[in-house]
């Protein structure tokens, strides 16, 4: 599999790595044998993962290590499981390429520092929520 | 990250194209919450906050509106008081009683509106385009736009519980609610509006909302790759069969007669679907299961031996009828069960006045229902003007102002 990040997506986000106050741990999911899509998401984490030791990544087969794929709530593959010791419950589905990189990024940096970005006086309102709450956001990488 | 209740997926649409199908994305980014409520495009993240509220915790939602509406000086409805008598009680919180409420409120009428909820028929309505300036609006948010409306005023109001009987003492109107409270004032404008029509088999009750629905439009996606039963021969049966071709595996339509009265061409729309099976002259004579739901028994309208039908649910769509019990003992009804108005929206009762659907009127819609609450508001003005049953110092012909 060829490179995907270039030499100066490298050296940025290098930058915004080394500023990350915990680390981040990318959870992948995926199936040998492995898909085009799996392998090149395989790649990305990868390559992230080579800039900053602030990152690692784990490898999980979607359907060998199904225990995993269970407690992560994967129901479908190429995954990726954005966590630190702590879950927050943000996954990216498909390849994190184009706007997803960029998204991707921001959820690393997130939930590394453990703050949401949303303002103060927000949290009182989100307190209100008493049960569980799904979001999918469907997007293109364009 | 906000709150440990809310997990967040972010989803290439072009990857997973079978969930792009089912959640029917034609653009990007679109947000679903729970698989059920769907958002376009970007939206700020109060906005997107508000959606999940509105999803997992209605009644949260509705009181965190009620609050900022308040705060903003834009609502001002009061407490009710027992102790207080009224000059005019509204019971009634659909279209006709809104109306009503925002007509006596400036006449300056000491009102008290009690219901059980705000909104009534509407609210089952996906999607309304005979209001006038309104087309498509849906039918929550038309509630919720009268709502705000009728809440800019100081009224006071008594929501979440039934009426169960009105009497007029000697010398006012007495509403009595099902937790035992009453409620007095000078007059009533009765607009409590109709219900679903029920079967009157066993344990029907027991199942409404478990197996027994009325709501096609609300509720159809709850039936996706399930067997339902739609009891009826009006447009409602069929706009229900509609409603769930697109969902349910198989629909059996059930009407007690061989002849239907919805409109031929919604007829031959759900006839052409594959999944629905039209079953004329048969009624349905008992639920099946114990706890859950299991089916229903169907037997010949004449005679005949009965039939088990298995199926995940069953919507009744046999018609609506007036919620006029409370009132029966009291006042004139019809041989439906309407209470009989006049076109002042007088009853036989002096300082009982009626509007909409449960009232005789000619037509039951949402405008005649404004329509009628806004005449019966001003009947009752008068009314109580003429009696000096009123603090107002507005006079009967400044309807204009």
């Amino acid at each position: 599999m060829p490179e995907v990040l270039d030499d100066n997506t490298r050296t940025q986000l290098g930058e915004i790595l080394k500023e990350l106050p915990e680390t981040v741990k990318l959870v992948f999911f995926g199936q040998k044998p492995e898909s085009p899509s799996c392998a090149q998401q395989r790649t990305i984490l990868q390559e992230i993962a080579e800039v900053s030791d602030k990152v690692r990544v784990e490898r999980y087969d979607f359907v060998k290590d199904r225990d995993k794929a269970l407690e992560y709530g994967i129901d479908k593959i190429p995954a990726t499981a954005v966590v630190t010791d702590r879950d927050y419950g943000i996954r990216f589905y498909g390849l994190t390429m184009g706007y997803e990189f960029s998204s991707l990024v921001e959820a690393m940096v997130l939930v590394s520092t453990g703050r949401s970005g949303l303002p103060e006086d927000f949290s009182a309102l989100v307190g209100r929520i008493k049960q569980p709450v799904h979001i999918e956001v469907m997007t293109t990488l364009t | 990250m906000a709150s440990d209740h809310i997990r967040a997926d972010m989803v290439d649409a072009s990857e997973f194209s079978t969930l792009s199908q089912k959640y029917n994305v034609s653009g990007v980014p679109k947000t679903i919450i729970n698989g059920s409520q769907f958002i376009e495009g970007t939206q700020p993240i109060d906005r997107l906050f508000l959606e999940i509220l509105k999803v997992v915790h209605p009644e949260e939602f509705e009181k965190l509106k009620s609050e900022v509406r308040a705060a903003r000086g834009g609502r001002r409805v009061r407490n009710p008081n027992p102790e207080h008598i009224y000059e005019v009680a509204i019971v009634g919180g659909g279209p006709a009683a809104m109306s009503a409420g925002v007509y006596a409120a400036r006449k300056e009428l000491d009102t008290l509106m009690i219901a059980q909820e705000i909104g009534g028929q509407v609210n089952y309505t996906a999607s309304i385009d005979n209001y006038l300036g309104l087309p498509g609006i849906g039918g929550k948010e038309l509630t919720e736009m009268f709502r705000e409306h009728v809440e800019r005023y100081p009224i006071a109001q008594a929501l979440g519980d039934e009426v169960v009987s009105i009497r007029r003492d000697e010398e006012h109107y007495v509403v009595t609610l099902k937790k035992g409270v009453g409620y007095r004032a000078h007059s009533v404008i009765y607009c409590s509006g109709k219900e679903y029509r029920r079967l009157g088999i066993p344990r029907e009750e027991q199942f409404i909302g478990r197996g027994i629905a009325f709501c096609a439009t609300c509720d159809a996606p709850l039936y996706k790759d399930r067997r339902v039963a739609v009891v009826g021969g009006g447009n409602s049966a069929f706009t229900a069969a509609r409603d769930l071709v697109n969902f349910a595996s198989e629909i059996y339509l059930i009407h007690r007669r061989d002849e239907f009265t919805a409109d031929p061409a919604l007829i031959r729309q759900v006839s052409k679907a594959g999944n629905v099976k039209i079953l004329t002259n048969r009624v349905v004579r008992d639920i099946l299961g114990q706890e859950k739901f299991e089916g229903i028994r169907i037997r010949p309208s004449g005679d005949g031996p009965g039939e088990d039908l298995k199926v995940d649910g069953m919507f009744l769509e046999i018609g609506l009828i007036p919620n006029s019990d409370p009132v029966r003992e009291m006042v004139q009804l019809n041989e439906k069960g309407e209470v009989r108005i006049n076109h002042r929206n007088e009853t036989n009762l002096p300082g009982f006045f009626a509007a909409g659907d449960v009232t005789d009127v000619f037509e039951k819609q949402i405008c005649i229902a404004v329509g009628d609450g806004a005449k019966a508001a001003l009947a009752a003005h008068e009314y109580l003007l003429e009696h000096q049953l009123t603090q107002s110092k507005v006079k009967v012909g400044d309807a204009w102002e």
